[in-house]
């Protein structure tokens, strides 16, 4: 107990000037970043010290709103309090009292400037953040032809503000708080008041607060802690980078996470039709967009199934096959050493070491290497009948099909899924591809997403759902929230009509 | 909780997907070209299965048979009916196995070893028992539609091959033919007795009643179309003679010069609405031992459970031939008793013990 009592005492700012400073740089030891700047304060010889770390904030604000005001504002008095300069002195918006030395240390670091003075065992945080940071840039991994352009940053204030913009509505509700035991990073839940259900939110702040995480770096770090004991493939966190997306996201009764130094956003709960849908669908007409939509769907199947169907046609059951197609492919595979599966299975592997390495590499190369990858490797190896011209052109359709998924989650998985599925059907025909088929499907209608069941709308109840779910129906600008037909504990009694 | 649509779907998934494949060729060889009518009248069964079950739980609100057993025939009867029907269901998961195995071999894998094959099937049917009744409910959402898009393409693919003599002269066995031949597929749709471990799964259940009875006559109606279509094609006598007739038919579909030998294919919705019917003999097969032994932890059940099924049925069925005489000959009798006639005697029995009470109550 008295330990507690004498840490506690330890920790309480002093009224002398000198201990905080040394209580200050004995925590800072080695950290040669923070600044020390001693002032004296009026015509007692009362001084004062203000810390803060040199890059952090804004030097021109440092000297403007507090060096300027405290060395040129008191001049004439005698000595001051914390709370006179607080009320009277600096201009700053953001300003508060700390009596605790860890807490004052923690926002020193966390780009505040932290003034002590003599006589007083109060210390005063003022909000002076001035970091460099990178500007509002255009989205370029969820790219768009029509609507907002904008794309998240690292600074998570402003990353709130581009959301504030697209929803200027009270009940836009959003709360601070700060994850990850070593790194402390602030994250920011976002949420409509009144479309979301309370048991939602609350669930959470739940799992974060009891998530013990050490460091935080990017918001794909939280993902592990929200998803818990979920097995699967299928992402059921969606994440985006457009504003504009967040704030349909929200108008759909979901919570958003964002976090500093990240510019993803995590949504959730997330449906498996979300990551067959793109802000555009809403923005476009409608006509075009539903066939595009259906377009998805058609990919999103061609992309899990085309190479296990190929083999399974072609190992097993030539007789679906139209004859004169068959005649075709028969004839190319004369002197081929390989069996199909193997074949198609090295194409696969291949395709995808392909474009891992354009994608690490930087652009210009990376174009080079899909070039050489694809048009000479793939020319070569079929010339060199190595591979059939068909399983290439196999290949190369799940590849394109692939691409059109735009989110990046479920195609990851389709592209994980792929291989089983291959595996099977090189070892069982048909049969293997309807049981892999089987497995799939079951895990998928297994799946919740924060208890909403994640193919809901996947089996329509309402006109609604029909609507927005594998065609974009007219008359879309009315709030809906996607999983009220298919709700589970999500409790909407407090969504307004 | 799963919803009454969900159970609707089920429950015709569990008829259908026997009866499509070997209902005809059973029916047919009693009935003649009058085969077509005897799924109305096999429907009997399953309407008289489910009157007596909803009016059971009507009686005794969200339990399952095991639960209300004792209430009827005394607490050794309830122990012995309810093993017998833990054997019952099994026997039935283990069945639908191996009739999956008979026609994945006959059909597309005849080369395949067995053990493959059953493993395959026991995999995913002990994954899909982990994931719940809840998620196999959803499962059937999403491909329901399977079952009246297999009839309709079928019937358009094989439209060009039909022979309308066929069909004439009307009902040439006569309507007794008729009758005999929905006897064996009675069977089928008395399976609708799992509805006795479902029921207080269902989230409202005042609708069952009507929803369930014309699940079955959809799907009556649905088998009798195929029936139809294996007269016009195959012949009355010809279909008889076949294993599999069904099957023998969607080898004729034809669209074009393009599409031709595309009955693998519909071996694919089959296959699914198959594997869904397993594993909810499994399913009712755990839920009823697990009340029957009073177990806290039935999910402990399931791998024991499928695979002694696999390993027994392979013991017990040797061929594809062994099974379609099995579900001709033998299945039609026991299966009834447990399907319809107990069902019935638990009715009674409750009827009678309510006059019984009434009396005592009247007598002081």
């Amino acid at each position: 107990m008295t330990t507690t009592n004498d840490q506690k005492q330890d920790d309480q700012v002093h009224i002398e000037l000198d201990r905080n400073e040394a209580s200050f740089k004995e925590m800072f030891l080695h950290c040669d970043d923070i600044s020390y700047r001693l002032i004296e304060i009026g015509t007692s010889g009362q001084r004062g010290m203000v810390i803060f770390v040199s890059n952090l904030v804004k030097q021109d604000l440092v000297d403007a709103v507090i060096l300027r005001e405290l060395v040129g504002g008191l001049r004439d008095v005698e000595s001051v309090s914390i709370d006179q300069i607080k009320s009277q002195l600096v201009t700053a918006s953001d300003v508060r009292t700390i009596t605790s030395l860890s807490e004052a240390a923690q926002d020193i670091i966390s780009g505040r400037a932290v003034l002590v003075i003599d006589h007083d065992d109060v210390v005063l945080s003022m909000d002076v953040l001035g970091w460099e940071h990178r500007g509002v840039e255009k989205s370029e991994n969820e790219v768009s032809i029509r609507g907002s352009q904008q794309a998240f940053t690292e600074n998570l204030m402003n990353n709130v503000a581009l959301v504030r913009r697209f929803i200027r509505d009270t009940r836009l509700k959003v709360e601070r708080n700060v994850i990850g035991d070593v790194t402390k990073t602030p994250y920011i839940i976002l949420y409509m008041e009144g479309l979301v259900a309370k048991t939602l939110v609350s669930e959470v702040k739940q799992k974060l607060k009891n998530s013990k995480i050490d460091k935080v770096l990017d918001s794909g770090n939280l993902v592990d802690s929200l998803r818990e004991n979920i097995i699967s493939p299928f992402p059921i966190i969606n994440r985006t980078e457009r504003p504009d997306r967040v704030a349909a996201l929200l108008l759909e009764g979901r919570v958003i996470i964002l976090l500093d130094n990240s510019p993803i956003a995590l949504s959730m709960p997330s449906l498996l039709v979300e990551y067959l849908q793109v802000p555009e669908d809403y923005y476009e007409n409608y006509f075009l967009q539903s066939f595009i939509r259906l377009l998805r769907y058609v990919a999103f199947a061609l992309s899990l199934t085309v190479p296990s169907l190929y083999v399974a046609l072609v190992g097993y059951h030539h007789e679906l096959i139209p004859g004169s197609m068959m005649q075709s492919i028969m004839s190319q595979r004369v002197g081929i050493p390989l069996p199909t599966i193997i074949e198609v299975f090295v194409m696969e592997l291949t395709f995808e070491v392909l474009r891992e390495a354009g994608l690490r590499l930087p652009r210009a190369i990376g174009q080079a290497i899909s070039i050489v990858g694809a048009l000479v490797i793939g020319q070569a190896a079929v010339q060199a009948k190595l591979v059939m011209a068909t399983t290439v052109i196999v290949v190369a359709t799940t590849g394109i099909t692939s691409f059109t998924l735009p989110g990046y989650g479920l195609s990851s998985a389709v592209r994980l899924l792929r291989f089983p599925l291959l595996l099977l059907t090189g070892f069982l025909g048909l049969f293997g591809f309807s049981i892999g088929i089987f497995f799939i499907l079951i895990h998928l209608v297994s799946l919740q997403s924060f208890g909403v069941i994640y193919t809901g709308s996947l089996a329509p109840r309402t006109w609604q759902d029909i609507k927005d779910t594998f065609f974009r129906g007219p008359g879309q600008n009315q709030i809906h929230i996607p999983w009220r037909g298919a709700r589970h504990h999500l409790d909407h009694d407090e969504a307004p009509n | 909780m799963i919803s009454v649509k969900q159970l609707s779907y089920l429950i015709a998934a569990e008829i259908f997907s026997t009866g499509i494949l070997y209902l005809p060729s059973i029916s047919l060889k009693q009935s003649g070209n009058g085969g077509w009518l005897s799924p109305f009248f096999s429907l009997l069964a399953g309407i008289i299965v489910i009157l007596v079950l909803t009016f059971l739980y009507q009686k005794y609100p969200s339990k399952t048979l095991t639960d209300y057993l004792p209430q009827l025939v005394g607490n050794v009867g309830a122990k012995i009916i309810g093993a017998l029907y833990v054997l019952f269901f099994w026997d039935c998961g283990l069945d639908v196995v191996r009739e999956i195995v008979g026609v994945v071999q006959a059909t597309l894998l005849p080369h395949t070893p067995v053990v493959a094959i059953c493993f395959a099937i026991s995999f995913s049917i002990i994954y899909a028992l982990y994931c719940g009744l809840e998620s196999l409910a959803r499962f059937i959402e999403l491909i329901y539609f399977s079952m009246p898009a297999l009839v309709i393409i079928l019937t358009l693919g094989v439209a060009g091959a039909i022979h309308s003599n066929a069909y004439f002269p009307m009902l040439d066995a006569g309507w007794s033919g008729v009758f005999r031949g929905a006897f064996v597929p009675s069977s089928w749709f008395g399976e609708v007795v799992i509805l006795a471990y479902l029921l207080p799964e269902v989230s409202n259940s005042s609708k069952v009643l009507s929803r369930l009875l014309w699940t079955l006559v959809v799907t009556a109606g649905l088998l009798s179309i195929m029936t139809l279509l294996i007269i016009g094609v195959l012949g009355t006598s010809e279909a008889a003679r076949t294993q599999l007739a069904s099957f023998e038919v969607m080898r004729y579909v034809q669209f074009g010069t393009f599409l031709q030998h595309i009955d693998a294919l519909f071996l694919l919705p089959w296959l699914m609405l198959m594997l869904i019917k397993g594993i909810l003999f499994f399913y009712v097969a755990v839920v009823s031992f697990s009340q029957t032994a009073k177990l806290s932890k039935p999910k402990i059940l399931i791998i024991p459970l499928v695979f002694l099924s696999i390993v027994i049925s392979h013991w017990l069925f040797s061929d594809e031939f062994t099974i379609s005489k099995f579900l001709e000959i033998v299945w039609p009798n026991y299966s009834l008793f447990f399907e319809v006639l107990v069902p019935i005697l638990l009715w009674i029995t409750y009827l009678i013990r309510q006059v019984l009470t009434r009396k005592q109550n009247a007598t002081p």
